[in-house]
C-alpha cells in the first residue's frame, strides 16, 4: 500500500517537490515559534514566582511596620522609619510594593490615621520616586503616580498635572482631575473650565465621590456649569445642584424642564424632586404626552416622591393603554398611595388585561 | 483517469493550502490584537478604588436572571452565593422552568418564599406563569422566585425579563459559579464609555475539579478528565484569544448565555431571546446589533477578560459530542436568520468582518476538514496517496495547532494566571499535544453531525427537540 | 477583657482592626466570611460584634438577623462601604447599634466600641 518513496528516505531538501518544502518550512516555523512561547511561558512563571515571593514578603513586612506605626503609641518612629528606610526600600520592587499598600490602607481609614500616613509617605522619601514616575512618559505610569500625588495630598506645580487634564487617554484624564478636586482648598471643579473631553458616568462617579469625602472647602456653586459647553458636565452639575442642596439654583433648573435632550431633561426632573421643587409637577404633568418613554418614567417617579394621588390620576390619564410599562409603573405608584386598596388594583389590572389579550 | 485524478488533487491542495493560510492568518492577527487588548486592560486597571463605586448612588441596579431546571441538587446554596455578591443593589429572579424535580420546595423552606401579587406584562411573549414569590426574611429581600409552566431556556430568561424591576440584567446559569466582584467589573463597559453599550461580557472558566464550597471557588484546579482539560485550553483560546480580538474592534458576535449583562430595554426592542434556535444566546446579540446598526444609533459592546464566571463544562464524551452538535446548529441557524448581514457593508465591522468570519471559520471549518478526509480516503482508495506529502501536510497542521494552543497558554500566564501549580502547565502541554489527535476528530465530527440534524429536521425548524436545562452541557465558546 | 468578634473579609482592614482593638485591650477573634462567622458564633458568647454587611457566603443581613435571633444583647457595629440610606436603614431596622462606613477612622472606631462596651 505504501509509495515506496518513502522507503528513499534520507532525501536532500532540494529533490522534494515545492508543496512538502513549503510544508516543511511550516512545521518548523510553527514549532519554533511554539518552543519561543513556551520557553516565555516557563520564564514568566519563574519571574511571577520569584517576584511574588517578595512582594508577599515586603507586604507581610508593611501590615506590621504599618499598624505598630499606626496604633503602637511604645513605637519609636524615627528609628524605625530609618531603619525601614535603609533596609526595606532598596529595590524598585519594594518601593513599588511599598506605595501600593501605604495607599491600600489609606484608602480604607481617614481621620488621624490618614494624616499619619501621608506623614509617612513623605518621610520615607517616597514621593521623589513618585515624581519619577509621573515623568515616566508611559501614560500608565503617569496616571498611577497622579493617583499617589492626588490620595496623599501631596501638591506639585498645577502646570505639571495640567497638561493631562486632556489626555487621550481617559484614564490620566480621571486622574488629574482627582488630583485638582482632591488637592483644592477651594473651588474644587476649576477643571471643569479646562475640561474639553466629554466625562463619562465612571469619572462622574469619581467626582462626586472625591467632593464628599476628600474636598473639605466650601461647596462650590454648582450652577456656573450649566452652560459648559460639554453635555456630560452640564448632567453632572444639575445632578450636584440637588446633591448638595443648593435650593437658590432651582429657577436655573427650570429651563431645562423644556431642554430638547433628554439627559438634560430627565436629570433636571430627577433633581428637581429631589429638592422638593413644590412648583415641578405643574410644569411636567400637563405636557406628560409629549415626551419620550424615558421622561415619561422620570415623571411617574416624580409624582410618586413629591405627588399626590391626583397628581397621579392627572398623569394616567396621559397615558396609552398600550404603555405597559408606564401603565405597571402607575398601578405600583398607585398602590403604594392606597394601601388599603393593593388588592384591588392588582385584581383590576389583570383584568384589563386578560380583557385586552 | 490517473491525469484527471492528479489534476484535480493539484487544485484541491491549492484550495486547501489557501484556505489553511488564511485561517492561520486569521488566528495571528486575532493573536496580536487580543495581546494588545489584554495588555490595554491590565494598565486600565492598574489602580482601582472600589470603594467609591460601591458609595456611589449612580451604580445602576441589576437584575440577575438565572433559570433554573431541575436544578434541586445544588439550588439553595447557588441562590445563596449570588445573593452574596458585591453590588450596592440588585435584585435576584430565579426561574423556575418547569422543574419536575423538588427545586421549588427546596427554595420554599430555606427562603421562607411566600406568593406575591406583582404587576408584570409579557413585553416577550412566553409560556404561563404559575407564581411569584417573595422571601419573608428581610435578609432576602431582593430574591424573587418565578414559577412557570416548561418552555426552555429562552423562555425562561424572556420571563425573568417581563418581570424583573431594573434596566440593566445580566443573564446567568444558576449553576455557574461568579467571583465575589463579578457585576462591578460586567458593569464598567457600560459606564466607562462615550457611546450607548447595550451589552456586555465576560470570561468563562471551566471549574470542574476545582475545589468549590457553597457556591464559591476556593481552590482552581486543572480538571483531572482529559475532556475537560482540553476544554480548559479550549476557552483560553476562545476567550482570552478570540473574544478579546473581537471586542478591540468591536465586532464581538456572541456573549455567552452563561454569563452576560444587557441593557434590557434594547433587549424588549430586540424582541428578546429568540425560543426557535439551540443558540439564542448568540441570536440575542446578533439581533440586537443588526438592530442597532439599522436604526444608525452610535452604541458597542463591552468585553472584560477578568475570570469572572466559572462552569461545569461536559466530562464525557457523549455530552461533548451533543454539545457540539448543538453549538453547530445554534452557529448555522443565526447565520441563516442573519444572512442579510454577510457582506452587507451597511453593517460594518459586522457584515465585512464578523459574519464572514463566523460563516467561513467557524461553521464551514469543521465542514471543509470533512471534505479533506473524505478526499484523503478516495485519494488512498485509488492509490493516489502521497505518504510524504501527506505526512508533511499533517505535520504542518499539527504543529500549528500546538502552536495556537501554546499561545493561547501564553495569554493566560501573562494575563490572569489562574492555575498556580507548576505541573499544571506541563500537564497543559501535554493536552495540547494530545488534543489534535484524540478530541480534535471527535468534535468536528460533532459539528459535521450537527449540520446533518440541522438538514433533517429542516421542516421542525420551529420544534427543535430542546436538551432543556438539565443539560449540563449548555455553555457555548466561541 | 472583652470578647469581640470582627467579622470582614478585606485582609488590610482586619489586620488593622486585630492591631487596634487588641491594644485596646480586647480579646479579638477573626472570621473571614459569614460562615466561618456562624461557626464561632455558635461556640463562643461574645460581647460584642463589628461586621461588614458584604461578605462571602452569608450575606451581613442573614448574619445580623441570626444574631439578633440568638443573643439579641450582644451590641453589633456595622463597617460598611455603603453611605445609601436605605441600606443604614435597613441595618438600623434590623436592630444595629451603630453604622460606621469605610474609608474609617480607627480612633473613633475604638471609641464607639468601648462606648456600647460600657453600657452593656
Amino acid at each position: 500500500m505504501f509509495n515506496k518513496d518513502i522507503f528513499s528516505f534520507p532525501f536532500t531538501l532540494d529533490s522534494l517537490p515545492w508543496i512538502m518544502k513549503l510544508n516543511i518550512l511550516f512545521v518548523i516555523f510553527f514549532l519554533s515559534l511554539a518552543v519561543i512561547f513556551f520557553i516565555s511561558i516557563i520564564w514568566i512563571r519563574i519571574f511571577k514566582i520569584y517576584r511574588n515571593e517578595k512582594k508577599n514578603k515586603q507586604q507581610t513586612l508593611l501590615i506590621e511596620f504599618l499598624n505598630s506605626y499606626l496604633f503602637d503609641e511604645d513605637f519609636d518612629k524615627e528609628l524605625e522609619i530609618k531603619t525601614f528606610k535603609e533596609n526595606h526600600l532598596k529595590t524598585k520592587l519594594e518601593i513599588k510594593v511599598t506605595i501600593k499598600e501605604i495607599l491600600h490602607f489609606h484608602e480604607n481609614l481617614k481621620g488621624e490615621s490618614a494624616r499619619d500616613l501621608e506623614t509617612l509617605f513623605n518621610k520615607l522619601d517616597l514621593v521623589e520616586f513618585t515624581l519619577l514616575d509621573l515623568d515616566d512618559g508611559r501614560w500608565f505610569t503617569t496616571a498611577r503616580a497622579i493617583n499617589a500625588l492626588s490620595e496623599l495630598s501631596i501638591e506639585v506645580p498645577n502646570d505639571k498635572i495640567e497638561t493631562y487634564l486632556n489626555e487621550s487617554r481617559n484614564e490620566v484624564r480621571q486622574q488629574s482631575q482627582l488630583y485638582f478636586l482632591k488637592l483644592a482648598k477651594e473651588q474644587p471643579l476649576k477643571f471643569l473650565d479646562k475640561t474639553v473631553r466629554p466625562l463619562t458616568t465612571w469619572q462622574q462617579i469619581y467626582i462626586e465621590n472625591a467632593l464628599k469625602n476628600f474636598y473639605k472647602g466650601p461647596a462650590p456653586d454648582f450652577s456656573q456649569w450649566l452652560y459648559h459647553d460639554l453635555t456630560s458636565v452640564v448632567e453632572f452639575s444639575i445632578r450636584m445642584i440637588a446633591r448638595y442642596n443648593q435650593f437658590e439654583n432651582i429657577p436655573k433648573l427650570i429651563p431645562f424642564l423644556k431642554s430638547e435632550n433628554d439627559t438634560l431633561k430627565c436629570e433636571a426632573i430627577t433633581s428637581l424632586t429631589n429638592l422638593e421643587d413644590t412648583g415641578l409637577l405643574e410644569l411636567i404633568i400637563p405636557n406628560f404626552i409629549n415626551n419620550s418613554r424615558t421622561i415619561k418614567l422620570k415623571i411617574l417617579d416624580a409624582v410618586e416622591q413629591i405627588g399626590d394621588y391626583e397628581d397621579l390620576k392627572r398623569v394616567g390619564e396621559q397615558i396609552k393603554p398600550t404603555e405597559w410599562e408606564l401603565r405597571i409603573k402607575y398601578h405600583n405608584i398607585e398602590q403604594g398611595f392606597l394601601p388599603e386598596k393593593k388588592e384591588l388594583i392588582y385584581s383590576q389590572f389583570m383584568l384589563e388585561k386578560r380583557s385586552e389579550i | 483517469m490517473g491525469s484527471v485524478l492528479s489534476q484535480f488533487t493539484e487544485i484541491a491542495s491549492w484550495l486547501f493550502l489557501i484556505y489553511g493560510s488564511i485561517i492561520s492568518s486569521g488566528y495571528l492577527f486575532t493573536a496580536i490584537y487580543s495581546l494588545i487588548e489584554i495588555r490595554d486592560y491590565k494598565r486600565r486597571n492598574n489602580f482601582e478604588d472600589d470603594i467609591a463605586l460601591l458609595q456611589s448612588l449612580n451604580l445602576p441596579a441589576i437584575s440577575i436572571l438565572a433559570p433554573a431546571f431541575n436544578e434541586g441538587l445544588n439550588i439553595v446554596e447557588n441562590v445563596r452565593s449570588l445573593l452574596t455578591i458585591n453590588y450596592p443593589s440588585f435584585e435576584i429572579v430565579i426561574i423556575n422552568d418547569g422543574s419536575s424535580d423538588n427545586s421549588m420546595e427546596l427554595l420554599f423552606a430555606e427562603y421562607e418564599l411566600e406568593k406575591k401579587d406583582i404587576l408584570y406584562h409579557n413585553f416577550v411573549e412566553t409560556k404561563d406563569i404559575k407564581g411569584i414569590y417573595k422571601s419573608k426574611n428581610k435578609a432576602f429581600k431582593n430574591l424573587t422566585v418565578v414559577d412557570k409552566e416548561n418552555g426552555g431556556k429562552a423562555d425562561a430568561l424572556n420571563t425573568g425579563i417581563n418581570i424583573c424591576q431594573n434596566s440593566v440584567i445580566c443573564c446567568i446559569d444558576v449553576d455557574c459559579i461568579l467571583e465575589n466582584d463579578a457585576m462591578l467589573k460586567l458593569i464598567k463597559p457600560f459606564l466607562n464609555n462615550g457611546n450607548k453599550v447595550i451589552a456586555s461580557g465576560g470570561v468563562i472558566r471551566v471549574a470542574n475539579s476545582c475545589v468549590i464550597e457553597d457556591g464559591r471557588i476556593i481552590e482552581v484546579k486543572l480538571p483531572d478528565s482529559f475532556v475537560a482539560r482540553v476544554q480548559v485550553l479550549e476557552y483560553f483560546r476562545a476567550f482570552l484569544m478570540g473574544r478579546m480580538a473581537w471586542s478591540r474592534v468591536d465586532g464581538l458576535l456572541l456573549i455567552s448565555g452563561a454569563f452576560g449583562m444587557f441593557d434590557k430595554q434594547i433587549v424588549i426592542e430586540a424582541g428578546g431571546y429568540n425560543t426557535n434556535t439551540v443558540g439564542e444566546d448568540m441570536e440575542l446579540l446578533v439581533r440586537m446589533r443588526r438592530m442597532m446598526q439599522e436604526r444608525k444609533i452610535p452604541y458597542t459592546v463591552g468585553f472584560v477578560p477578568d475570570p469572572l464566571c466559572w462552569t461545569e463544562v461536559p466530562q464525557t464524551w457523549k455530552v461533548l459530542q451533543r454539545q457540539r452538535n448543538r453549538w453547530t446548529r445554534g452557529t448555522a441557524e443565526t447565520l441563516w436568520m442573519h444572512k442579510k448581514m454577510m457582506f452587507n457593508p451597511k453593517y460594518k465591522i459586522l457584515g465585512m468582518l464578523s459574519t464572514p468570519f463566523w460563516f467561513f471559520f467557524e461553521w464551514l471549518a469543521p465542514l471543509i476538514e470533512f471534505t479533506g478526509i473524505l478526499f484523503f480516503i478516495i485519494l488512498f482508495i485509488f492509490g493516489q496517496v502521497s505518504w510524504e506529502v501527506f505526512l508533511t501536510f499533517f505535520l504542518a497542521v499539527y504543529s500549528f495547532a500546538i502552536l495556537f494552543s501554546v499561545t493561547a497558554l501564553f495569554f493566560e500566564e501573562y494575563s490572569f494566571q489562574q492555575y498556580k501549580k507548576p505541573s499544571y502547565i506541563i500537564r497543559l502541554i501535554g493536552t495540547a499535544m494530545l488534543e489534535p489527535i484524540i478530541y480534535h476528530p471527535i468534535v468536528m465530527w460533532s459539528a459535521v453531525m450537527g449540520n446533518f440534524d440541522l438538514l433533517r429536521g429542516k421542516n421542525s425548524w420551529g420544534v427543535m427537540s430542546r436538551s432543556g436545562l438539565s443539560n449540563p452541557s449548555k455553555k457555548k465558546k466561541g | 477583657m472583652k470578647k469581640i468578634l470582627v467579622i470582614e473579609d478585606n485582609p488590610m482592614v482586619i489586620k488593622s482592626l486585630e492591631f487596634k482593638l487588641t491594644k485596646d485591650g480586647n480579646d479579638v477573634m477573626i472570621a473571614h466570611d459569614g460562615r466561618e462567622a456562624m461557626k464561632l458564633l455558635k461556640d463562643n458568647a461574645f460581647d460584642l460584634i463589628l461586621t461588614d454587611l458584604m461578605l462571602p457566603f452569608v450575606t451581613g443581613n442573614e448574619l445580623i438577623s441570626y444574631i439578633k435571633k440568638n443573643t439579641p444583647k450582644t451590641p453589633i457595629i456595622v463597617l460598611s462601604t455603603s453611605t445609601q440610606e436605605n441600606i443604614i436603614m435597613d441595618a438600623f431596622n434590623m436592630g444595629v447599634d451603630d453604622f460606621i462606613t469605610k474609608p474609617f477612622s480607627p480612633n473613633e472606631l475604638s471609641l464607639r466600641v468601648r462606648r456600647l462596651l460600657s453600657k452593656n
